[in-house]
């Protein structure tokens, strides 16, 4: 479905990105690991034209994204839930996820099954989206994503600041989506939490891809886990 | 004077601040969004009054026989249709005001300030090749011009619809910021351009979008504002400057925040002029310095001063 190819990508003179390469398959859920400043934002930024790569290619359903706008892209069936969550302050929940709305060629998502997946939202609607808890907040970028009906989701970092409970909740969304046959991009620090849902992982190191192959290869080679991911883990 | 002296001028205050609100409305959507001030905004507003002339007037580059029917209709049409199409007929300006912006964005405000000057130059001298340098006056259907008597004084007729003018055009930018999905993705947008085209929606659009409403609401400011101030070349710098200093008063994104800026300002503006016409305009430029001096942070902090 997703097909990252060599990409170089620069903020300005500094390149953040060398030569990186993966492979998202349809329904597959891949993380994406590594240390502070690896370049995992940066390769979700890379994927919506947000920070343009400078060589390589990215393609989605054998379709390249490189000449088009964020937009675009979005509506080709990307949706993005950025690591500070991103809701706009000043509005209504309701209003926000409103804002998401629009059809691809994925499968549509209507509010009541958002709610239904998110259910403290049913009663947040009216509020300002300013007043809401980090949980809450994180329920609206994802239910916003949704509504969004995208056939690939970005996840940065989705168990940040959150509470344990709220961090099954999305991890049994992205297990939903799975079912649904949509795939993701979870970009994470805790790797114990990524490789319960991950099908595949993509190591980064300094903005090179350190290293790459099924997440229960990792899972089942302590040794290499320590390797890749330091002792933290 | 007496204080009872002083109520036709608050009443030309309250008018003015209206009015003022709406070009510092136009001015803060455009900033919010293209996070680029821009100076060439009372030209638009001189546009719109120089439009308005010209339609109802009527001096229209239109055929003799053409033109001579329409000087036959009555004057209160004339002016209708003025204030409704010269805000129409000003939008193209806008959208190429925006086209040429446009090299500005995510770039220091300085670009955008010294595009938008020149800019402001450039069609005040436009409006000097086309119009001359004298002034004109806007005519006012009968119905709606003249002075009454009331508690001994004479009030303006006028100013009462000028107020009324502005505030139904104010209640419709409400209406558009507040209660519709466009005027969601505005304030998104302006918040956080990034997060609204990675949602999907294309940004350069929304753009030309609000420049042409922000223009629209300028050229009509222009037009009810017309048979007030005159119309003059020079109009198009003066009703930047309350915009400007509107905005640092009430804080960018703040629509209240706009309009009581606006009736603050106009308020100095037409009390002053009570005392010394001569000096009304300048007062305006005082507090300009003034509240530039002491209390920058409503224009950069995005924060208003009169919460502070
Ligand atoms: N806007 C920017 N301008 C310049 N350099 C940047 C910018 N954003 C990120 N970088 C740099 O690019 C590199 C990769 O950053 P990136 O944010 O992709 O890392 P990350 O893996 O997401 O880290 P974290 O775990 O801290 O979120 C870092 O060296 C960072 O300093
Ligand atoms: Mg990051």
């Amino acid at each position: 479905m997703l097909e990252v190819r060599a990409i170089d990508t620069y903020y300005g003179e500094t390149q953040a990105l060398f030569d990186v390469s993966f492979d998202v398959g349809t329904a597959e859920v891949l993380t994406l690991l590594g240390a502070n400043g690896a370049g995992k934002t940066t390769a979700l930024r890379s994927i919506l034209g947000l920070t343009r790569p400078r060589k390589g290619d990215i393609l989605l359903d054998g379709q390249s994204l490189m000449a088009r706008e964020t937009h675009e892209i979005a509506r080709a069936g990307i949706g993005w839930v950025p690591d500070d969550r991103r809701i706009c302050p000043t509005l209504s929940v309701a209003k926000n996820l409103s804002l998401g709305i629009k059809r691809t060629r994925y499968r549509a998502w209507s509010v009541s099954e958002v709610t239904e997946i998110f259910s403290p939202l049913k009663y947040l609607m009216a509020r300002e989206a300013e007043t809401l808890s980090g949980g809450e907040m994180q329920m609206v970028a994802i239910g916003r994503a949704l509504l969004g009906s995208p056939g690939l989701v970005l996840f940065d970092e989705p168990s940040q600041g959150l509470a344990p409970k709220i961090v099954d909740d999305v991890l049994s969304v992205i297990r939903r989506l799975k079912r649904e046959g949509i795939a993701s991009i979870v970009v994470e620090q805790n790797a114990e939490i990524a490789l319960s849902v991950a099908d595949s992982v993509v190591v980064l190191a300094q903005g090179t891809v350190a290293w790459k192959g099924a997440a229960e290869e990792l899972k089942a080679d302590p040794a290499l886990k320590r390797k890749l991911l330091g002792g933290a883990q | 004077m007496s204080i009872v002296g002083l109520l036709p001028h608050l009443v030309n205050g309250l008018a003015l601040g209206l009015l003022f609100a709406l070009l510092a409305l136009g001015f803060m959507l455009i900033l919010g969004l293209m996070e680029q001030i821009n100076l060439a905004h009372g030209s638009l507003f001189a546009l719109g009054a120089y439009f308005a002339y010209a339609i109802a007037t009527p001096r229209l580059p239109l055929p003799p026989d053409l033109l001579a029917i329409w000087a036959a209709v009555p004057l209160g049409w004339r002016f209708t249709a003025a204030m409704l199409l010269a805000p129409v007929l000003v939008a193209p300006f806008g959208v190429v005001l925006e086209r040429m912006m446009r090299r500005t964005y995510g770039r220091d405000p300085l670009y955008g300030l010294l595009l938008t000057f020149g800019m402001a130059m450039v069609l005040e001298e436009l409006i000097r090749t086309v119009w001359g340098t004298r002034d004109y006056m806007l005519p006012v259907p009968r119905g709606i011009s003249g002075g009454f008597l009331m508690l001994d004084l004479i009030w303006s007729t006028y100013r009462f619809w000028a107020a009324g003018f502005a505030v139904v055009a104010m209640a419709i930018v409400w209406v558009v910021i507040e209660r519709t999905r466009f005027g969601a993705l505005v304030k998104a947008g302006a918040h956080d351009s990034e997060m609204v085209r990675a949602l999907g929606h294309d940004l350069e659009k929304l753009r030309v979008w609000v420049f042409v409403l922000g223009t629209m609401m300028a050229a009509l400011a222009g037009v009810i504002l017309a048979p007030v101030w005159g119309i003059r070349p020079h109009m198009g710098v003066d009703a930047v400057v309350p915009s400007f200093l509107i905005i640092v008063l009430g804080g960018v994104g703040s629509f209240w925040g706009a309009v009581l800026g606006g009736i603050l300002v106009g308020m100095v503006v037409g009390l002053s002029g009570a005392y010394a016409s001569e000096w009304s305009m300048m007062s305006m430029y005082l507090l300009l310095i003034a509240v530039v001096t002491f209390r920058a942070r409503g224009l950069f902090g995005k924060k208003s001063v009169l919460e502070a």
